[in-house]
């Protein structure tokens, strides 16, 4: 073998033996992707910040319905002589609460259940349920 | 396989795949170049890594002037000064020789393990030209460029690398053919 040759497959042999630590690897392809990041992470966060203003002004909106319709509960109207006082104190101790008065001047019971109810109308409080 | 300066175009239009095999055919061959250089494997781990960035940025001024190994050496060659600069090491100079020094010593023509064994054992500056002008096989000239030093510099080093080599290998008891 030629002087040339020997010393081109002495070197040879070193750099395959030689171990590139596998953080070379990661370092050069990670910090090559960082010029590229920011307007990705800008594309990212306007995207999240979308998201995330979608999502509050969904559940804003089912936050309100849910005041409304997903709450269970009872939809009565009180009799004009009667006190909110009373009422609330009477379902305070029954472990309830309603909510109201809406336009429409009807409060919602919530948690009502028809033996509740029975008991509001004999005791003349309510003049009037929406089931 | 894409020739290199093919693969170095394609790195410069930021084609991920060449980066990649281009990142895989050098990778060994850089480590081992700032490896043997600084004798320090995390400094070699630091420039070999500045080394990989700097190419997959500067990889469109490559002009096909000259060997696509010469010029990736010459940028090791630039982040290695920066690195000893910023150290602040003393960068060893060898001697200048200006004449050409004419080689008429017997060839080398031991076993390959012994010769890499006796690369082992040469100095940082004697390994660096010996790795460029033999392995790399850059021309005389290219490696002016890489280490900017005089042509003639070039083969006095490489002259005097290839006899502390075969002092060493005398010392390992290779007594030559």
């Amino acid at each position: 073998m030629r002087e040339n040759e020997v010393i081109k497959k002495a070197f040879g042999r070193a750099i395959e033996e030689v171990k590139v630590p596998p953080s070379v690897e990661r370092r050069v392809f990670r910090r090559r992707a960082i010029p590229f990041a920011f307007p990705l992470v800008g594309l990212a966060a306007g995207f999240l910040i979308g998201v995330v203003f979608v999502q509050f002004w969904h559940a804003g909106g089912e936050y309100l319905l849910m005041s409304e319709r997903k709450v269970q509960g009872v939809h009565v109207i009180f009799d004009k002589d009667v006190k909110i006082g009373q009422v609330e104190e009477f379902l305070r101790e029954r472990g309830l609460s309603m909510v109201g008065p809406t336009q429409a001047g009807t409060f919602l019971i919530k948690n009502a259940k028809e033996e509740h109810i029975k008991e509001l109308k004999r005791l003349n409080y309510i003049k009037e349920v929406f089931w | 396989m894409l020739d290199e300066v093919e693969l170095i175009k394609r790195v410069a239009q930021k084609d991920e795949k060449a980066f990649s095999t281009f990142f895989y055919l050098y990778k060994n061959r850089l480590f081992y170049y700032f490896y043997k250089v600084l004798e320090d494997q995390e400094d070699a781990e630091d420039l070999t890594v500045e080394t990989f960035l700097r190419i997959y940025k500067k990889a469109d001024s490559y002009r096909g002037e000259s060997k696509v190994s010469s010029w990736i050496f010459g940028i090791a060659r630039r982040v290695y000064l920066e690195h000893i600069k910023q150290k602040k090491h003393s960068i060893k100079t060898l001697e200048m020789y200006e004449s050409d020094a004419v080689d008429d010593t017997p060839p080398i023509n031991a076993d390959v393990e012994l010769v890499k064994k006796a690369i082992d054992k040469l100095s940082p500056q004697d390994r660096e030209i010996l790795f460029l002008a033999y392995y790399e096989e850059l021309p005389y000239e290219e490696i002016s460029k890489v280490l900017n030093i005089p042509v003639g510099t070039v083969k006095s080093r490489v002259f005097n690398a290839k006899n502390r080599l075969r002092i060493i290998l005398k010392e390992m008891g290779y007594e030559g053919e």
